[in-house]
This record gives C-alpha cells, sequence and structure tokens, in this order.
C-alpha cells in the first residue's frame, strides 16, 4: 500500500500543478488579503504597507451614509423580483418541453431558448433599450398605434426592477431549464405506464408522478438562488441602469464600481465590497447547510 | 382502487384531452420561442433595411424594402470595429487556449486518488469560489496595477487564466475514467504526462468541449474587465466597443433630446455589428449544445 501511494506521488503531478497555484496566488490569494485595505486609508503613492491604517471609519461611513440603505434595498428588491418572477419560469419551460413527443421538434425548441444565454449582455441590454426608446422603439410605436401616450422606460424609476427581471427571464430561462430537463427524464417511464393503466389523466400524472419527483432540484435550486440574492447580475445592472434612474438601479457591486473605479475611492470602496462579500457569504453558507440537511432528509424518503 | 374503472390496454390511442393538451403545449412553446427570437429578427431586419426606412420607424418585423447591404460595407470599413474585431479574436483563442491548458493541468492531479497532494490542493482550489466577484473588483484591478499589466493585453489573459469552478468541474469529469485504466498505463510505465496527453485527453472529447465552449463564450462576450483594465482603443475587444456603439451613444441620444439623430448610416452600422459579432457565437452553440447540456447536468449533479 505504501509502494502504491509513493508510485502516485510523482512530481510531474506537483509540476501540473505549478500554473494553477501561480495563478491563484497571484490573482486571487493576494487580492482577497488586499481587502486590508479597507481598513486602511490607502494611497496610491504611498502604497499598500504604508498607507496609515484607518479602523473601521469606512465601514461606519458607509451604513451612515444614505447609500447603505439604497443600495441594499435596490439590490434585495432585484434579487427578490428574479426570485419571485423568474423562478418559475425555467420549471414551467422544462416541463413543456419535456411534454413535447417528436423529438427533433423539443430539440428545436431548446436550441431557440437557449439562444439568448449565448448573446452576450452588450447585445441584449443594447437590444432592449432600442425596442423600448421612446422615439424608436416598437414597444412605444405599438403603444402610440392604439391610441397611447409613449412612456419613457429607461428613465422611470418605477420600471427598473421590472425592466431588468424581464431581461434577466428572457436570457436565462432556457438555459435555467437544463437541470430540470435533467431531473425529468430520470423519471422512471414505468410509473408513467402504470398510472396510465391504471387510469390517471394528465393532470394527475403530473401531480401525483412528475412534480414530487422534481422536487428535491427545485428545492436545491431554490435554495441556491436565496444563497446567490445578494449576486445581482453586476455587468447586466451596469449596462442597463443611467445616472437618471440610479435612485433604484444602484446596487452593491454597481456602487463599488463607481465609487472604486470611477471615482478611485479605493479604501471605501473595498469596505463596501467586503460588505457585500461577508452578507453573500452568510447567505451562501446558511442556504448550502439548509440544503445539505435537505439533501440529507430527501434520501430518507 | 382505480382497477374498479376498467380494464385498459396498452397502446391504446390516446384520449381527445390529451392530444389537445400537447396541441396546446407545443402552441405555448412556438409562442416562447418566437418572443425569444423577435429581438434577434428585429436586429437581422433592420440590419439589412435601408437607413432610412430604419429612421422612419417602418421596421417593425421582417426587413423593408429596399434592401441594402450599406451598412455592412461601413461596418467593414470601420476601423474600430475591424480592430476590436481582431483582438476579440485575439482574446477568444489565446485566452481559451490558456484557459483550458490550466485547468487541465490542475484537473489531472486533482482527480488522481491516491495523489499526496489531493486533500490540500482541492481545498486551495475551491475556497477561491466564495469570495465574492464584488469583494474581489477593487483588490483585483489594484494588484493588476501594481503589477505594472494594466492596458496590456496580457492583463486579460493572464488575471482571468482559469475558472476554479471549471477546474473542479473538469476533475469531475476526469473522476468518472475508471481507476484500472490508469493501473494499466502505469505497469506500462508510462508516465503521468504520457497517461494525461494520451489517456485522459482522449476521453475526455465532451468535457473539453463543454469547458472550452463556456471559456470561449465569455472570452468572446466580456467586457466589464477588458473595459476597466484596458483604455487603449486599440486594444478593446469588440464587446467594448460595441457597448460604447449601441448602449452609450443609444442612451445618450435619448437624454439629451436637442441632439438629432447622428445620421442615418449610424444606426444602421449598430445593427449590422451586432449581427456580425453575435453571428460566430449563434451558428456554434447548436452543434455543442448537447455537450454543454451534459456539462452543465454533472456539474449540478457533482456541485
Amino acid at each position: 500500500m505504501r509502494r502504491a501511494k509513493s508510485l502516485h506521488d510523482d512530481p510531474a503531478l506537483w509540476i501540473m500543478l505549478i500554473p494553477v497555484i501561480l495563478y491563484l496566488l497571484l490573482f486571487r490569494y493576494i487580492p482577497i488579503s488586499g481587502v486590508l485595505i479597507a481598513l486602511k486609508r490607502f494611497s496610491p503613492f504611498l502604497g499598500f504597507l504604508k498607507s496609515p491604517w484607518n479602523g473601521l471609519e469606512y465601514f461606519r461611513q458607509f451604513f451612515s451614509s444614505i447609500y447603505f440603505e439604497r443600495v441594499l434595498r435596490n439590490t434585495l428588491v432585484l434579487g427578490g423580483y428574479y426570485l419571485a418572477f423568474a423562478f418559475p419560469v425555467p420549471i414551467i419551460l422544462a416541463l413543456m418541453l419535456n411534454s413535447v413527443r417528436k423529438p427533433r421538434l423539443k430539440k428545436a425548441f431548446q436550441t431557440v431558448t437557449l439562444l439568448p444565454h449565448f448573446v452576450s449582455f452588450v447585445v441584449i441590454a443594447g437590444i432592449a433599450i432600442n425596442l423600448l426608446s421612446p422615439r424608436t422603439g416598437v414597444v412605444n410605436l405599438f403603444r402610440q398605434s392604439i391610441g397611447l401616450e409613449p412612456i419613457f422606460f429607461m428613465q422611470q424609476q418605477g420600471f427598473f426592477p421590472f425592466i431588468y427581471t424581464f431581461i434577466r427571464i428572457f436570457k436565462e430561462s432556457g438555459y435555467e431549464a437544463i437541470v430540470y430537463l435533467a431531473a425529468l427524464t430520470a423519471i422512471d417511464p414505468t410509473l408513467y405506464e402504470a398510472a396510465e393503466v391504471d387510469g390517471a389523466g394528465r393532470w394527475r400524472q403530473l401531480t401525483a408522478i412528475t412534480l414530487p419527483s422534481i422536487m428535491p432540484t427545485i428545492v436545491l435550486m431554490f435554495l441556491v438562488r436565496i444563497g446567490n440574492i445578494v449576486s445581482v447580475s453586476f455587468e447586466e445592472v451596469l449596462l442597463l441602469q443611467n445616472d437618471v434612474i440610479l435612485e433604484t438601479s444602484e446596487v452593491i457591486s454597481t456602487f463599488v464600481y463607481r465609487r472604486g473605479l470611477l471615482g478611485a475611492d479605493y479604501s471605501y470602496a473595498t469596505a463596501v465590497g467586503l460588505f457585500e462579500t461577508v452578507f453573500a457569504l452568510i447567505l451562501v453558507v446558511s442556504s448550502n447547510s439548509i440544503a445539505r440537511r435537505f439533501k440529507n432528509a430527501a434520501s430518507l424518503w | 382502487m382505480p382497477h374498479l374503472f376498467g380494464k385498459r390496454h396498452k397502446g391504446i390511442r390516446r384520449s381527445t384531452g390529451a392530444v389537445v393538451g400537447d396541441f396546446f403545449i407545443t402552441l405555448g412553446l412556438a409562442a416562447i420561442c418566437a418572443i425569444m427570437l423577435y429581438p434577434f429578427i428585429y436586429v437581422l431586419s433592420a440590419a439589412i433595411s435601408s437607413p432610412e426606412a430604419i429612421r422612419a420607424n417602418s421596421v417593425v418585423f421582417g426587413p423593408v424594402k429596399p434592401f441594402s447591404l450599406e451598412a455592412y460595407r461601413l461596418v467593414f470599413g470601420d476601423s474600430r470595429i475591424w480592430i476590436g474585431y481582431a483582438n476579440t479574436l485575439y482574446y477568444a483563442v489565446f485566452g481559451t487556449a490558456l484557459n483550458l491548458a490550466v485547468t487541465v493541468l490542475a484537473a489531472y492531479p486533482l482527480s488522481r486518488r491516491r495523489f499526496r497532494g489531493r486533500k490540500v490542493m482541492n481545498l486551495f482550489v475551491s475556497i477561491t469560489m466564495f469570495i465574492s466577484a464584488t469583494g474581489m473588483m477593487i483588490p483585483l484591478f489594484l494588484v493588476v496595477k501594481s503589477l505594472g499589466l494594466l492596458d496590456t493585453r496580457a492583463s486579460l489573459l493572464l488575471a482571468f487564466a482559469a475558472s476554479p469552478f471549471f477546474i473542479i468541474l473538469m476533475r469531475s469529469f476526469f473522476e468518472t475514467i475508471p481507476e484500472e485504466l490508469f493501473e494499466v498505463a502505469r505497469l506500462d510505465g508510462a508516465s503521468e504526462w504520457t497517461i494525461l496527453l494520451r489517456v485522459v485527453l482522449p476521453m475526455s472529447g465532451a468535457a473539453l468541449a463543454t469547458i472550452g465552449l463556456y471559456y470561449l463564450i465569455n472570452r468572446w462576450n466580456g467586457y466589464f474587465w477588458a473595459m476597466v483594465l484596458i483604455t487603449d482603443p486599440n486594444k478593446h475587444p469588440l464587446q467594448v466597443v460595441l457597448r460604447q456603439l449601441i448602449v452609450v451613444a443609444q442612451m445618450g441620444e435619448e437624454l439629451d433630446v436637442s441632439i438629432d439623430r447622428a445620421g442615418t448610416t449610424a444606426e444602421a452600422i449598430k445593427y449590422a455589428t451586432i449581427v456580425v459579432s453575435t453571428l460566430p457565437i449563434a451558428l456554434i452553440y447548436p452543434f455543442l449544445q448537447k455537450f454543454f447540456v451534459k456539462g452543465i447536468t454533472l456539474g449540478s449533479i457533482k456541485g
């Protein structure tokens, strides 16, 4: 046994790991330790080591500013809307796709619903802004054709969360449906045959076989989403927002970008980013532990 | 209980209700697909319609005559777009190659069951997934800056040389290879490098295609870090150029009513650029869809 072990403790394996070790040290671990600048009054001229310590001052500044409440609220609103409106869509889509009997038709539908996932945020956001434009957008042309006033969607605070959520649904539903489709194909087909023999109709089969079978997947995905509620799709928000609607569209991550990278207020922005990391970590860890407990319970059923 | 409803035979004709239900489900999916396709049909239509038709708001569904390929001529004559395209190809080809190389080299030792450093290295890789992108944003920028890599093409390649998530995913693929194969290869005197190149990689076509596609799409579609790390327009990938063209310019126009449309051709160029930037990916993914779906499924089971 000992010989077998040393046999595989080949230096070649360590050599293969060199690139990833270097990469992670340089671009992950050093930045992680770099979050300490949140506790310093960082000046690019003095550098990391010589900048003076500043304690929790930047955290205090952030928590007492008007931005704290605003960005936290917007982040949770976008995450919450996503959970409420977007979560069921891929499940329904997967159920629909799964009931298509012709394999080629099913594949064609799936190819189309996956398309938006592969298109860049920039293009999707650009098209959305275009279609919603007050002067040339198709949505407003339609409103005008039935005698309604055009709406300047991208400039009204109230519309932003809905526009963002709709675009996320549009872009990711087909992609997220894949997990549920996999769970659906894992269901034993003899269950349906037996149900049919017993005279169970379609609806009965759905509620008695299909939904209970994919319920563990649904619950797990739901917990994963709760864990990620803070991590809104930041690149997308950044593309869709503009100065006029910052009040409803500024989220924690875009705020960090604006203050830190555009405003060069490095320490303050790092403090805000650290707050987000801790908050997100608490959510992820707690939803993971619930998920694990659930998984164990599910295997007992 | 259900037996009371009488005998049922296997293979009987499906009830009218089921047929009607099927019809409505198909109809519903067709409607969903129409919604998903509409924005792209709109763009494709606008890109081959005459600039005047776009200006007059007559493009709603399908191209408006007279057709015009003027926009494409302009796109291919516009140096910004050419340079952006060339840069995107550069980042996509070299970036994806680097990503795959680092990922495979990391995933292979991590998948070897009797590798002594396996546990600690798995931890070393996976722990980095817990730090949020937002928390990393400023520190990562400062690290790139202090390494003197700001405004270099290398910054984009190196700062995103691999994704811990895909390393773990690749490791899961490798772990499905039966252990006996390794034993046999070792008995034949094959080195770890030979096993990786001659045994493992030839068996991992689906995994390489899936993860390669993920990386390729991230490289092709990414704009944020390219915008943050690179200020020289000659090094910008297409997505950064596109953002300027279709997001910033568009919002600028709309917010400032006094500006008249910046010429009719600018409008057409926008759509033609979207088409030429999106088409390559839209043409590739249907062929890789099978692998791709498999990859997500494996990831979700292992994850």
